[in-house]
């Protein structure tokens, strides 16, 4: 540590600079310790050792093996628990080629698939825990998956067959940041899908009765010939196609 | 001699009246479907206002005797992607029931579930294509019989009177009623026929088959000048139809006899002054029908035995207390007395003191009561 990040860390604490840390007495001791734990200005163990994998191989990485509808990544900043800097990547995909029903959970740790007691991971807890119907997403019948891939100097598994993630509070939190930041650009694609449908639905109810209509009241009527409705439906379809195409623009 | 006469002018009269109501029908169909096709040539989405039959929007009218519908209207337009379907369904049955009033074929509930299917609108269950044919009825404010939708036949009506058929193939015939014993079926041939003749002075309405035959066996009809009609239970519409056309065109008065329980009552109210179920209709009720029996007074009256009220059958005696047509007279009086002595009595239990004792002692004595309330 430089002499000025030392001065700003004693302003931070009230200390002055010159006091020695053999001359403390208890209680300040504590109040050192208190004050290493919550000064933010520290900065992030260097992550340049991490080799990540980087937002754009694993976009390529899902696209390939899913062709999704929707695909969203992240990569976070790099981060520490306990002075091991690690970094969190995640990815969501939706439909597409995904056959699997409910939430799928790929994990990843320094680019090794984890396979087994997936149960006790961590991101399996952060992904548990999401309310996904606020995200508009049904969690036990989507074609859904979640890829996460954490990547430290020391992954802090749980057993010695390294298998599963421990929950540090750090990597948790990292975790669910990512998590909630995908599927907010998913819940945007549901919301969007659903209206779709939703639209495309009504134009097919229109293209379906408005010719039942026409004949019923034209023979009611005593008329001949049946009045002119296709523009109707037209019309109903057309506001629907515009709907679709921003859709398709946007994801694209 | 002279009464015949005058009933044939109202025959006349009566013939007049059903053509214009059956023209009638017609043209409200045919206003609907005009006004349909020139919005959609307008390119304006087409709409029905239903009247609302809510509960809410029901009300008792005093000086119709009956249950009304209040101003509350529905719009159901095509517009809405939520109603177009049901639109469909309702401006189908229109189309429907006006092929059938043009080819006089008459069709049932559950015909017309089917004959949807034949138009790709497809209903979903008979219950929905039931409340699509109320709606049409609310909206024309005339009964399904009028468009010829007619529900299954279980009552029957037996006695000197003579009807012509007007009905496609019998145009013309007539029958007398009381040529066949087990009584004559009330269904569309019946309810759509001329009345021409009869030389009975009332008719007398009653909830059981069982009773029925026994009043033909014993002659009711020629011993009280009368017009037997067995309800079913409940009396259908049909049934009611029938029952306002004989009390206003051949003006013969109306007499009910029923169980001596709180569903008895309720019958005899029914077809003097409708149901909640159709509030939406005039023109089914006979206003001036008296329930003559078998009051909860007659059963300690005749001695009558009795057997217990069931916790409904109380329920029932209480809910009905709050209908607005139990508030007075005779009704509330009857229904307060069923509640005391929570007992009820069939119109079989006179069979007690013999078989003829209901049409030699007691039907004469309630006839001769009847005629003071």
């Amino acid at each position: 540590m430089g002499p000025t990040a030392a001065l700003e860390f004693c302003k931070f604490a009230k200390f002055k600079p010159e006091t020695r840390v053999g001359n403390m007495t208890d209680q300040e001791l504590v109040k050192l310790s208190d004050a290493l734990q919550t000064y933010e200005g520290f900065r992030s163990p260097d992550p340049t050792c991490l080799a990540p994998l980087g937002a754009e191989p694993l976009e390529k990485g899902i696209q390939r093996r899913f062709e999704p509808d929707f695909m969203a990544v992240v990569q976070r900043t790099a981060s520490a628990y306990s002075g091991f800097p690690f970094v969190v990547e995640m990815g969501i995909a939706y439909g597409g080629k995904i056959e699997t029903r409910g939430t799928t959970v790929y994990r990843f740790a320094n680019r090794i698939p984890l396979l087994y007691d997936e149960g006790s991971d961590v991101v399996l807890k952060v992904v548990k825990d999401t309310d996904w119907n606020r995200y508009k997403v049904k969690s036990d019948s989507a074609p859904f998956i979640i890829v996460s891939h954490i990547c430290s100097t020391r992954v802090p598994y749980k057993t010695v067959g390294k298998e599963n993630v421990a929950d540090r509070p750090e990597i948790e939190k990292e975790l669910r940041l990512a998590l909630q930041f995908l599927s907010r650009k998913l819940s945007g694609y549901m919301s969007k899908k659903g209206q779709a449908e939703a639209a495309k639905k009504r134009a097919n109810l229109y293209s379906k009765y408005l010719p039942l209509v026409a004949q019923f009241c034209t023979e009611l009527s005593g008329k001949k010939k049946e009045p002119n409705y296709e523009k109707m439906i037209k019309e109903e379809t057309a506001i629907n196609n515009t709907d679709e195409n921003k859709e398709v623009e946007k994801n694209g | 001699m002279a009464k015949k006469v005058t009933k044939k002018v109202t025959k006349k009269e009566t013939k007049k009246e059903k053509i214009d109501k059956s023209k009638k029908l017609i043209q409200a169909l045919k206003n609907h479907g005009a006004q349909i096709y020139e919005d959609l040539e307008n390119g304006e989405f087409p709409k029905f206002s239903i009247p609302n039959r809510s509960i809410s929007n029901i009300i008792y009218d005093k000086k119709l005797r009956q249950y009304v519908l209040g101003t509350n209207a529905s719009l159901r337009s095509a517009r809405n992607s939520s109603q177009l379907r049901s639109f469909t369904q309702l401006l189908w049955l229109a189309f429907f029931a006006n092929k059938l009033t043009h080819e006089k074929k008459s069709s049932t509930l559950r015909d017309v579930y089917y004959s949807s299917q034949a138009f790709a609108v497809d209903f979903e269950d008979q219950q929905e294509s039931d409340n699509i044919i109320v709606d049409l009825e609310a909206v024309l404010s005339q009964p399904r019989e009028d468009f010829f939708v007619f529900p299954e036949e279980r009552s029957s009506i037996f006695g000197d009177l003579t009807i012509e058929y007007t009905i496609p193939g019998y145009e013309g015939k007539t029958q007398n009623l009381s040529s066949h014993p087990d009584g004559y079926a009330i269904g569309p041939s019946m309810t759509s026929a001329q009345l021409t003749d009869t030389s009975a002075e009332m008719v007398i309405a009653i909830e059981k088959g069982g009773l029925f035959t026994r009043f033909v066996e014993e002659q009711v009809d020629k011993k009280f000048k009368s017009i037997i009609i067995n309800t079913g239970g409940q009396a259908p519409r049909s049934t009611r139809t029938l029952l306002k056309r004989l009390h206003d065109e051949l003006g013969l008065p109306v007499v009910i006899l029923t169980d001596g329980d709180v569903y008895g009552e309720h019958i005899a109210m029914v077809i003097k002054s409708g149901s909640a179920n159709a509030a939406h209709l005039r023109e089914l009720t006979v206003p001036d029908a008296k329930w003559m029996g078998v009051w909860a007074t007659d059963i300690d009256k005749f001695k009558l035995p009795t057997i217990p009220m069931t916790e409904s059958d109380i329920k029932r005696c209480y809910d009905l207390l709050k209908d607005p047509r139990y508030e007075e007279g005779l009704w509330k009086r009857e229904l307060e007395v069923f509640i005391k002595i929570k007992r009820k009595a069939e119109l079989e239990a006179f069979s007690k003191y013999g078989l003829t004792n209901i049409t030699e002692k007691y039907l004469p004595k309630k006839l001769e009561e009847s005629k003071s309330f």
